[in-house]
């Protein structure tokens, strides 16, 4: 559900309160409310259509909200001056180049529309030695790939070095060493201390973000830590428990039972394994540990489930649509 | 940091065009060929339209026309007499003739009973500019008939004219008698001679009537013949008749008269003189003309076109540049780019006006020099005011093209507006048809494309040599500044958070 507390603005580069946004009947995005911290990197997850674009839009200041208040670098978007805007880098998810120009001069049009002076060769070298298209820089954008273009995106929003980076969907359509390359420049940047915002549709990237809001038909379904999204889905952490021999029911129920190991939920995988959410997986393995002792139970393995994003995201996105059953798609707009 | 964006749609806008050489090629070239073709293969002559003629065989116009077709005008090559109007019209139809005549069957009657005899024009031609060629060829045509037959019907005045001058001798010799009678106070002598003078006065008066009523035929515009002159000779035979009966009547008083019939029979001599000695050719055409042109130089078809192409390719350009940019910057997401980044609709714009411009001039440069250098199209005014012209015509073409770009929805859509201004321009701008002839509310269409001010303006600096007319520099500079001013506000608009 989306949280519904109020966010504080100084320590905060980008806020959104009960913001909505509707395209004609449909809402885009749905009393959406969240904080970007300063130096960090937040990520926006959710399915396509959920709303993650028209959210980075509207952070932008390229739309404004119907209702409630968005704010970038501590002001309205919509009224940020220019210098202010100098400090701001938004790659869409459509890259916005001009193909009859080479790879070279789109990069270059770009820093100096971002206001970076005539001394700027090496700032572009470097930028293209991120995406790997010091090669291809003197190709026109229209002899470039899809994935090429995209990099080429990346690298123009980059050059201006911006404090505060917007990115929908960087890393769409590129192969996966390099992906892993563009995460580890994210992390960097955000360790230099800028902010970013990073929409993506492979969920399994949320956690290279501090923060991770999970939007979906318009609404924050989730939002939190990686670590808090996964309690979140699954009501605590998990513990999978092999043993040597098939395990009995009435065992298994009075283990749900023991006090020291306060087992939320338990679910049997199969006949030797079964999956327990605890509350804390660390703090509870060794009395979990000491309870089969007790009980004779041979064990094979019993360590801590680190469920993948996936796992989490459809999880969530499940509990909120049981959460507004009567929603069903409808809310559902642009990306 | 202004200067750097600014720089940054100038370099843009030219690396664009640099990065397309066949289009920029295209551009020059084009045009260059297209009037060189033109120059080349354009038969600067006159419209001569094959003519059949339709007349009956018996008809007095038949024969006349047969004798002077040739000459009836240099717009007519004459291919015969017919008096089978079918045939004429197969033959119009058939294409072996430009234009039919039929003229009236019974000519004389009609015009005798003061009606004018109809000569009818048949064609087959579509186009309106060739309508009215025909039109105008046929009235010089009729004109020349017209002439050709009163001339000779004047003649006919003239030899019906042409006793009295004889009579008016016969009339000095015995007014002369009179005299010498009547200082001979020899009465009988006196009354003899005015008798003889009134018979002469009766004789000059039917004469001149016939001559008269021949001449009341004549076109009113053909005062010289007018009846008015045969009249007064008619009136000067009675009023001598009159003077001579009142001689004869009391020869006594006889030398009272004398000095009155002689000032009365010089009238009549004059006047009969001056009927005769004019050339029948004259009193029916009594004016020619000459024409010449107040330009300095000779100027040919290529010449008057070539500032119209000029003109009309600038405007193209700038239109086409301007109409695509902001719809194709929309539709490639770097508007929404724009709109993220430190740019200002002043700088956008700025850039792109100083971009398209330079582009422009690089086809403008090589162009005109081709003009004047190779089709040798003159170029008689300062140079700088061409450049000017160039300027100024580049910027407003830019302004209303940005603004189709603003308005537009998609880049086929901006395609469109900024063919449906070359098409208003062709025939709104100047281009072809003369802009006088348009009507107040279409005029204003006209004044809204720089072409029309610009072709006007490049004419005069190319061709007549002299500045621009002040109001056409008034007229495109406000079209300029019009053109940004909306320009400015869209972008900004269009720059704002949606």
């Amino acid at each position: 559900m989306a949280p519904t507390r109020r966010v504080a603005a100084p320590e905060n580069s980008v806020t959104c309160e009960a913001v909505t946004k509707a395209f004609g009947d449909q809402r885009a995005v749905d009393e959406l409310t969240l904080a970007v911290r300063s130096g960090s990197i937040y990520g926006l997850i959710g399915p396509s259509g959920g709303g993650k674009t028209t959210t980075v839009r509207l952070m932008t200041g390229v739309l404004g909200p119907d209702t409630g208040r968005v704010t970038a670098l501590g002001r309205d978007p919509a009224t940020l001056k220019a210098r202010q805007r100098a400090r701001l880098g938004y790659l869409q998810q459509s890259p916005a180049l001009l193909p009859e120009l080479s790879a070279w001069e789109n990069l270059r049009f770009t820093a100096a529309t971002n206001g970076v002076g005539l001394r700027r060769r090496r700032r572009l070298f470097e930028a293209l030695e991120l995406v790997e298209l010091t090669g291809d820089r003197h190709k026109r954008v229209d002899e470039l790939s899809g994935g090429m273009r995209r990099r080429l995106a990346l690298a123009a929003t980059l050059v201006h070095e911006p404090e505060l980076l917007f990115l929908d969907e960087p890393t769409a359509g590129i192969d996966p060493i390099l992906r892993a390359r563009f995460w580890a420049r994210f992390v960097e940047l955000r360790d230099e201390g800028r902010t970013l915002v990073v929409t993506t549709q492979y969920v399994g990237e949320a956690r290279f973000c501090d923060r991770v809001g999970l939007i979906d038909q318009g609404r924050l379904v989730a939002d939190g830590t990686p670590a808090e999204l996964r309690r979140q889905a699954f009501g605590g952490e998990m513990i999978d428990l092999v043993t040597t021999a098939p395990l009995a029911d009435d065992l298994v129920e009075r283990l749900a039972k023991v006090p020291q190991i306060e087992v939320v939920r338990g679910e049997r995988i199969d006949l030797r394994t079964v999956r327990l959410v605890v509350d804390d997986a660390g703090e509870r393995l060794p009395h979990l540990m000491r309870w089969l002792d007790g009980e004779q139970v041979g064990v094979d393995s019993c360590e801590e489930h680190v469920p993948d994003f996936d796992e989490v995201f459809v999880t969530l996105v499940k509990a909120g649509h049981h959460d507004e059953p009567e929603q069903g798609l409808a809310g559902r707009s642009e990306g | 940091m202004i200067l750097t964006s600014v720089l940054a749609f100038v370099r843009r806008e030219l690396v664009s065009v640099v990065h397309q050489p066949r289009l920029l090629l295209t551009m020059v070239l084009g045009p260059f060929l297209v009037l060189l073709a033109f120059g080349l293969g354009y038969r600067n002559e006159r419209l001569v339209l094959q003519t059949v003629f339709v007349a009956p065989t018996d008809s007095p116009l038949a024969t006349e026309i047969e004798e002077s077709a040739a000459g009836f005008s240099e717009f007519i090559d004459y291919r015969g007499i017919t008096d089978d109007v079918f045939e004429a019209r197969r033959m119009l139809r058939n294409g072996e003739v430009d234009v039919v005549v039929v003229l009236p069957t019974d000519p004389l009657d009609t015009v005798l009973s003061g009606e004018q005899a109809e000569v009818a024009v048949i064609h087959d031609k579509l186009d309106p500019i060739q309508q009215t060629a025909i039109g105008f060829a046929s009235r010089l045509a009729v004109d020349g008939l017209n002439a050709e037959v009163l001339a000779r019907l004047v003649g006919a005045g003239q030899q019906g004219a042409q006793p009295v001058s004889g009579v008016a001798s016969q009339l000095g010799a015995a007014v002369q008698r009179l005299a010498d009678a009547s200082a001979a106070s020899a009465d009988q002598e006196v009354g003899e001679a005015a008798t003889e003078l009134a018979d002469l006065g009766r004789v000059t008066e039917q004469m001149a009537t016939v001559g008269s009523q021949v001449l009341a035929r004549l076109e009113p515009d053909q005062q010289v013949l007018t009846p008015e002159q045969a009249e007064r000779l008619v009136a000067d035979a009675r009023r001598l008749q009159d003077e001579a009966a009142a001689v004869a009547a009391d020869p006594a008083a006889g030398a009272d008269r004398i000095d009155g019939l002689a000032a009365t029979v010089e009238d009549i001599r004059q006047r009969s003189g001056e009927l005769a000695a004019v050339d029948p050719a004259v009193l029916v055409q009594p004016f020619t003309s000459s024409t010449s042109t107040a330009s300095p130089t000779e100027i040919d078809i290529t010449d008057y076109f070539a500032p119209a192409a000029l003109a009309l390719l600038l405007q193209h350009i700038g239109v086409s540049l301007g109409a695509l940019t902001f719809v194709r910057d929309r539709e490639l997401g770097v508007m929404e780019a724009y709109r993220v980044s430190p740019l200002t609709s002043t700088r956008v714009l700025v850039g792109k006006y100083l971009g398209f411009t330079l582009v422009a001039a690089l086809v403008a440069v090589p162009l005109f020099l081709l003009i004047r250098y190779v089709l040798d199209v003159p170029a008689l005014g300062d140079p700088a005011s061409i450049v000017g012209v160039v300027v100024l015509l580049s910027l407003a073409s830019l302004g209303i093209g940005l603004l189709l770009s603003l308005v537009a929805a998609t880049v086929s859509q901006a395609v469109q507006y900024a063919m449906l201004v070359l098409l208003a321009s062709l025939f709104l701008g100047g281009v072809f048809l003369d802009l006088e002839r348009l009507r107040f509310p279409v005029e204003i269409v006209s004044w809204l494309l720089p072409v029309t001010y610009a072709i006007s303006m490049l004419q005069d600096v190319m061709l007549r040599g002299r500045a621009p007319a002040q109001s056409d520099v008034i007229g495109l500079v406000a079209l300029a500044a019009g053109a940004a001013l909306a320009a400015a506000v869209l972008v900004h608009r269009s720059l704002r958070t949606q």
